[in-house]
């Protein structure tokens, strides 16, 4: 049986939810669990006076029930086990997650999976900026996992990425895989003009008919290599929505981002480029 | 021009205006019946900007739209900010480094968020010098040297008149002593502006091909080869274009990106960066700089004063232990419009007024500088004195040179700085304050 969690509070402040974890509520009584102090605004206050606390935690499994967008840091440094959120919820969503589970029945706010190096986050609905990006201050995006979307996302998806994989099931804003080091991005939907700029290292898959790239980035033919099956593969098996009858095709394969590495390919359907010269 | 002024009126030489980020420190105003009735060597402009000194006749302070007193007023607004959960101090790039200091220690008080300002306008370029790093100058600098000024996307002529005469392009430079006879303009921008007018060459581009037109510059400059036709396509505008662009960069002895400070939008902050990278590379091979115009405000200071007293430079939550620093979640747009707060100090009036649609449920404490209404979503409004005219204090120049603001004029209402402190002293001694 699962533990729930479901928020009674009519407040709109920030809630930091951050601690609130599987691996860290198991080991505790009910009574206890109430106590955990969550951060509301600028005060400390009893996790129970925020949310109803039933079940428990025998299955590993712990669930956010209802909307709430202010409840932020959701499965933040999550190690192992399951959290369920269902309804729309706040940032930082499994930030610095290592290990374990999310799964958002609804959309995510910004900053999804934030600084994550492992584990998996899939979403039913739409994410914010940022999803997948680096801590303030640092350079680095994701280090590893898997973060699935079928919704669209907002600015910067991706951006600093260095390993690990990100599918987004529509579309996606600018910034998309911006600096990005490493790693691996599939886009089913319209993405805003100039994905990659500054990238690496790393593939970006965009599945989109009308794809503008930068002028630094260039042609180098069009194949079917053993990855994209491979990867085809991995998205069938993580039921994320996107459409790999694609990967069964020749797809292009543009370098770039020239005035970084240029070491990093961005794969676009034949002929999803306005002008099929650029070289 | 020197004007004839009546007998009685006063001189106060090397005033500073805040009509622009200029922030020209050469103006002699003159004072007579309570009021400046000229400004000296300020362009017109600059004369608006000191003629504007208001009336200081209306109240000092309102509560819920009522004139009341000073010292109830203090009271009030300790009592609102001291019960915030969420409180958030704003506005600071209205008013001088000492207010701001003050300001940032009510937010720590408080404990609450603290941001610059309203309009998110210095977000981008604060992102892009601290991902990039960033090559810059002094203003003097710019005049004693550069030989080639590019004026990306700005219109110095009619925002910041005096730009070009006391920093840029018509001076007379130590290094450049036949001033704009041995300097180049240039200019890419959407229209034909007052800048363009005067432009040794001009590039006419679309907004939205802003990045194709950096990438292009850059690579050029890296010395990679394009397609003409995906150049062409991108930008719309020729490689050659371009190509003859990137030599006059290049042929530059030092040479000065003007741009402004940015939007808060994801492509404005990829393009600020992108500025800070081109003047990067283009400092591999010539002497570059880059340059944002700025405005009258203090953002510059607000820039300052957060980073020596937090150690990040905007978007600072102080509602934790250590300070936080959150660019993507804190800064005063966003918790405006997400309704994350539940009571905001706004040193700004106008943005307190902007705010209106999205502060349902927060409490809003506000100082304005003008004979402005009450501001009619506002608990507690002061009226302080304004800044430059009728009260002193320090401003941040963009390119962070300190200049000292003098007052010219009596004022019943206390500078900011002055009302701010007692706003400090009520919370830290008022009852309660104690626990926080
Ligand atoms: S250029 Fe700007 S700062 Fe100088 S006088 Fe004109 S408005 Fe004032």
């Amino acid at each position: 049986m699962p533990l729930a969690l479901r928020f009674t509070s009519a407040s709109q402040l920030p809630l930091e939810l951050d601690g609130i974890l599987p691996e860290r509520v198991q080991a505790l009584s009910q009574g206890a669990i109430e106590k955990l102090l969550i951060r509301h605004g600028n005060r400390l206050e009893p996790l129970a006076e925020h949310f109803a606390i039933s079940g428990s935690i025998d299955d590993g499994t712990l669930i956010f029930e209802s909307a709430m967008p202010s409840g932020h840091g959701i499965g933040t440094g999550m190690t192992a086990g399951v959290i369920r959120v269902v309804g729309h919820a706040g940032r930082r969503i499994g930030a610095q997650m290592r290990g374990g589970r999310i799964e958002v029945e609804g959309s995510a706010g910004d900053l999804l999976g934030q600084g994550m190096s492992g584990g998996r986050i899939a979403v039913t609905g739409d994410a914010g900026d940022h999803v997948a990006g680096p801590l303030p201050g640092s350079r680095r995006g994701m280090t590893g996992g898997v973060i699935t979307i079928a919704g669209s996302v907002g600015a910067f998806a991706a951006a600093g990425m260095r390993r690990g994989l990100v599918a987004i099931g529509q579309s996606a804003g600018a910034g998309l895989g911006y600096r990005m080091i490493a790693g691996t991005l599939v886009v089913q939907g319209p993405c805003a003009p100039n994905p990659g700029l500054e990238m690496k290292r790393g593939s970006i898959v965009l599945l989109d008919r009308a794809i503008e790239l930068a002028p630094t980035f260039r042609k180098a033919g069009a194949f079917r290599p053993v990855f994209l099956r491979l990867l085809a593969r991995e998205l069938a098996s993580l039921n994320a929505t996107i459409d790999i009858r694609a990967f069964g095709m020749p797809l292009d394969l543009f370098h770039g981002d020239l005035l970084t590495l240029g070491k990093g390919e961005i794969w676009t359907r034949a002929g999803a480029l306005a002008s099929e010269t650029q070289a | 021009m020197p004007q004839a002024h009546r007998l009685d009126a006063e001189q106060h030489p090397d005033s500073v205006c805040l009509g622009c980020g200029c922030l020209c420190d050469d103006i002699t105003a003159v004072v007579a019946d309570g009021r400046v009735v000229a400004a000296e060597h300020a362009c017109a402009r600059g004369e608006a900007w000191f003629a504007a000194s208001s009336e200081d006749a209306s109240p000092e302070c309102w509560i819920d739209g009522q004139p009341a007193a000073i010292d109830d007023g203090l009271d009030h607004a300790a009592a609102i900010l001291r019960n915030a959960r969420s409180p958030l101090v704003t506005g600071l790039d209205a008013v001088c480094v000492e207010a701001q200091r003050i300001a940032v220690a009510i937010a720590d008080r408080i404990r609450g968020f603290v941001d610059a300002g309203g309009l998110g306008a210095h977000e981008s370029s604060i992102h892009a010098a601290l991902e990039v790093g960033s090559v810059g100058c002094t203003l003097g600098e710019i005049r004693h040297r550069a030989d080639l000024v590019l004026a990306w996307f700005v219109d110095p002529v009619a925002t910041h008149p005096r730009f070009f005469e006391r920093y840029g392009v018509d001076a007379i430079g130590e290094f450049v002593p036949r001033g704009r006879a041995d300097r180049r303009l240039c200019v890419i921008d959407e229209h034909e502006t007052a800048t363009a007018a005067q432009s040794d060459h001009l590039l006419l581009l679309k907004r939205d091909r802003r990045l194709a037109a950096l990438w292009t510059v850059r690579a050029i400059v890296a010395g990679l080869s394009l397609d003409p036709h995906t150049v062409a396509r991108l930008t719309g505008v020729s490689l050659e274009q371009w190509n003859t662009l990137a030599r006059l960069l290049l042929d530059a002895r030092y040479g000065v990106i003007l741009h402004d400070a940015g939007a808060a939008d994801a492509e404005a902050s990829i393009e600020s960066a992108a500025i800070l990278h081109l003047v990067r590379v283009l400092s591999e091979r010539t002497r570059f700089v880059a340059a944002a115009l700025g405005s009258g405000n203090n953002a510059k200071g607000a820039e300052q004063v957060l980073l020596w007293s937090t150690g990040y430079p905007a978007a600072v939550d102080l509602r934790g232990a250590v300070p936080a620093y959150q660019p993507q979640e804190a800064t005063t747009s966003r918790l405006l419009d997400r309704g994350e707060v539940d009571a905001v100090l706004s040193l700004e009036g106008r943005l307190a007024l902007d705010s209106i649609e999205t502060s349902a449920g927060c409490s809003i404490v506000a100082l304005v500088e003008d004979d402005l209404d009450p501001v009619p979503n506002a608990q507690v409004v002061f009226r302080v004195a304004r800044l430059g005219t009728h009260a002193g204090g320090t401003v941040f120049r963009s390119d962070g040179v300190p200049i000292p603001a003098r007052a010219v004029l009596p004022s019943h209402a206390p500078a900011a700085q002055e009302l701010i402190a007692l706003l400090l002293d009520r919370l830290e001694h008022a009852p309660g304050a104690g626990d926080a």
